[in-house]
């Protein structure tokens, strides 16, 4: 359906940014937007039919390809605020005390600040809070899921699961949580049969799902001082540029894995050839000496059942890392300093107690994660180039904020 | 061919004639007209009925009493077995609990009714116990089905999703598919739970589950990077343990006779009051210390590396058996 195709601008995409298209049926609208960026609008979805009200313009940051977006579920303004406002809308959980964005704070660049989150009726999660912006470019969307491909799968895990309960949303009472959307002052009616005309019965579950996933889609984020700096029209300190020459340097080698224009090494978009979706083991623990992580955070080895899955977690964007501690996938790690001495140790060894085990050791540890005895000086530089990478933006932009805050 | 032959037998001409002239044929005649079944499952404990509200007296290793929590599964692709051997699938009825697609069925068998320790969040009042359809006319003397959801239906979206794979229940999430069985009891004086890292001194628990689904699933990507989808729009997995439970009742007759499940053989190699380590009871996971005797009882290979398949075509299990109504 979507048929453009973005390619890279030997002249710099900062200058221009360039669209190819292919497709005759396709009509796109481009222009240069401030700050480099690419706006693209897909008309395809215009007038009558899911697309809604009359499609929807990408506002792309320089460097950022058009993202992927499933064919059943195309982009529309008109789902994209509906899903806003599910987003923020605790009537959505079963006993309606949790939103999406209790654990998704904007404030917190949609992390919540908690080592791992804890669901609407008390039960933690065995993880930390996925951060959400740019969430658009990523093929998986959990911390060890290889099998969940698209926002509208992964949404009905916290929605409907009950291992651990998040949203607690169940056969019990989703008829009644749709029903509370229906009633008359609640103000959806109106906003799904904008977001879905032509439907008889707009409020279901389905199209609840396509809406937040469309606004989950919506938040972009690279407005950083990074970003400024690498469109030329902002400066990095001395301190920020020896970080940023080690992050991109072979001796820290954190680009490996965090060197997507998203710093993580999954991003895909809509032109992708070849999806790559890499998980690793980055030592954390090593129980025994077996290899082991703890139950139930084994990583991909929870699904597949592979020994050389033990321990294999996703990249986590380095995007607004200043906001999302603590880290890890089960937030075991409380700051950033702390995080570049793990890695600097090439790996975690913990000494007593039921985890004890030195995960430099661990068997199945990624290569990519080896001894590079950082010096102090060296730890506060990388710091100081992490921190360059919020964008306050997207804390604060009204676009991505709670629409029930008066 | 003997279409063209001019010699009709009695018999021939009563197949002609059948649909108007059936009850002329006396007792020389052949019935063409598919024929309605309705298979009716239960749940025993050895000779006990069990529903919501009967405690079983003595489950599994340990002889404690247990109460039933849940109890819920998917039959697909069932199948009557004809008097030349032949398994002959059953054409479904459509309703809330069947479902159809090309040449995959399945039906929820919901024994659970949300009364006594069913009384969940997540429990309902709604109950199936038949499965409903047509067979071809002809004899027929057993029947096949597996316990378990057919792979392309296994993992459609359950949010707006087809009857009965709507059952937010019967999701199963964390491998985008659904959970085959959801059976469920409570052990009286509850399970103790093993010492874990993150809780070294263990704990306790109420409910022994058994969620029998398939394992190791991966959504099947194209050349292109692009997720595969089949033609109802469904993203393509492929499950390296697909862990469907296959049983074959060879004398099986459903006028008289119900599928019965022995929920008291299930457990019967479990010691039920306690776990192990990962989730409390067996969920299908390859290291589950709770899984081996559960999968023994279902006869599915189990284990890192086990295909999931039925062993031996499922010849040996026990579970599922026929009973006189």
């Amino acid at each position: 359906m979507m048929a453009t195709r973005w390619l890279d601008d030997p002249q710099g995409a900062r200058a221009t940014g360039r669209l190819a298209l292919a497709g005759a049926t396709l009509a796109l609208a481009l222009s240069a937007c401030g700050g480099g960026g690419v706006s693209v609008t897909d008309t395809t979805a215009t007038g009558p039919g899911p697309g809604g009200d009359g499609g929807w313009t990408w506002s792309l940051p320089a460097g950022f390809p058009v993202p992927a977006v499933p064919a059943d579920n195309p982009m529309s303004a008109a789902k994209v605020e509906l899903g806003r406002f599910l987003f923020y809308d605790a009537r959505l959980s079963g006993n309606g005390t949790q939103a999406c964005a209790s654990c998704h704070q904007q404030s917190k660049a949609f992390t919540d600040g908690l080592a791992v989150s804890i669901g609407s009726t008390g039960v933690p999660h065995p993880r930390n809070a996925q951060p959400l912006a740019n969430v658009a470019y990523s093929p998986t969307l959990t911390w060890a899921n290889p099998s969940l491909l698209t926002l509208e799968k992964q949404m009905e895990v916290p929605l409907f699961g009950d291992a651990p309960v998040e949203m607690g949303v169940n056969d019990g009472n989703k008829a009644e949580v749709l029903a509370r959307l229906q009633a008359a002052d609640s103000g959806y009616a109106a906003r799904f049969a904008a977001a879905f005309p032509g439907q008889a019965e707009p409020i279901s579950w389905a199209n609840v799902i396509k809406a937040v996933a469309s606004f989950q889609r919506s938040i972009l984020s690279a407005g950083s001082r990074y970003d400024r700096f690498n469109a030329g029209t902002g400066t990095l300190t001395a301190n920020e540029l020896r970080g940023m020459q080690l992050f991109f340097g072979e001796k820290a080698e954190c680009f490996h894995c965090h060197g997507s224009p998203n710093f993580n090494d999954q991003f895909a978009h809509a032109t992708t050839r070849v999806l790559e979706t890499p998980f690793h083991n980055t030592g954390l623990f090593n129980i025994g000496g077996t290899g082991a992580f703890p139950e139930p955070n084994r990583g991909v080895f929870e699904l597949t059942g592979k020994p050389a899955d033990m321990g294999m977690f996703r990249a986590q964007s380095l995007r607004n890392i200043e906001l999302t501690a603590p880290y890890m996938h089960d937030g075991s790690i409380a700051t950033l300093e702390a995080v570049l001495d793990f890695y600097a140790a090439g790996g975690r060894n913990i000494e007593s107690g039921p985890q004890a085990g030195d995960g430099r050791r661990n068997p199945f540890k990624s290569d990519l994660v080896s001894r590079i005895d950082l010096n102090a000086q060296e730890k506060s530089d990388l710091v100081a180039f992490l921190k360059t990478l919020t964008d306050h933006d997207l804390v604060t932009n009204p676009k991505f904020a709670d629409p029930f805050k008066k | 061919m003997k279409h063209h032959s001019i010699h009709l037998s009695p018999r021939h001409l009563c197949v002609v004639a059948a649909a108007a002239l059936l009850s002329a044929c006396g007792g020389g005649g052949e019935d063409t007209t598919p024929k309605r079944v309705e298979i009716r499952f239960a749940a025993v404990n050895g000779t006990q009925p069990v529903a919501c509200g009967t405690r079983l007296p003595s489950v599994g290793t340990a002889g404690v009493a247990a109460d039933v929590h849940d109890l819920r599964f998917y039959v697909g692709q069932l199948a009557l077995i004809n008097d030349k051997g032949t398994a002959v699938p059953v054409t479904l009825d459509s309703n809330a609990w069947q479902l159809t697609q090309g040449d995959e069925a399945v039906t929820l068998i919901d024994l659970e009714d949300a009364s006594g320790k069913c009384a969940n969040a997540d429990n309902t009042k709604e109950m199936n116990a038949v499965v409903t359809g047509t067979v071809p006319a002809g004899t027929y003397v057993g029947l096949s089905a597996q316990m378990g959801v057919p792979e392309t239906l296994n993992h459609s979206a359950i949010a707006g999703g087809k009857a009965p794979l709507d059952i937010a229940a019967m999701a199963w999430s964390w491998q985008s598919g659904r959970k085959f069985s959801k059976i469920e009891i409570d052990p009286v004086g509850g399970i103790t739970t093993a010492p874990t890292s993150t809780n070294p001194h263990g704990g306790s628990a109420n409910t022994f589950y058994v969620h029998l689904g398939s394992t190791g699933c991966a959504a099947k990507v194209d050349a292109n990077g692009a997720a595969v989808k089949d033609p109802a729009g469904n993203p393509v997995y492929t499950c390296a343990a697909p862990n469907r439970m296959a049983f074959t009742l060879p004398a099986f007759d459903a006028g008289t006779q119900n599928v019965v499940l022995d929920i008291g053989k299930l457990f019967s190699g479990s010691n039920v009051t306690q776990d192990g380590g990962g989730p409390i009871g067996c969920m299908s996971g390859t290291t589950d210390p709770e899984c081996p005797a559960i999968f023994s009882q279902l006869q599915i290979a189990y284990g890192a590396g086990a295909s999931g398949l039925p062993i031996n075509g499922g010849a040996a299990q026990q579970l599922f058996s026929a009973r006189a109504k």
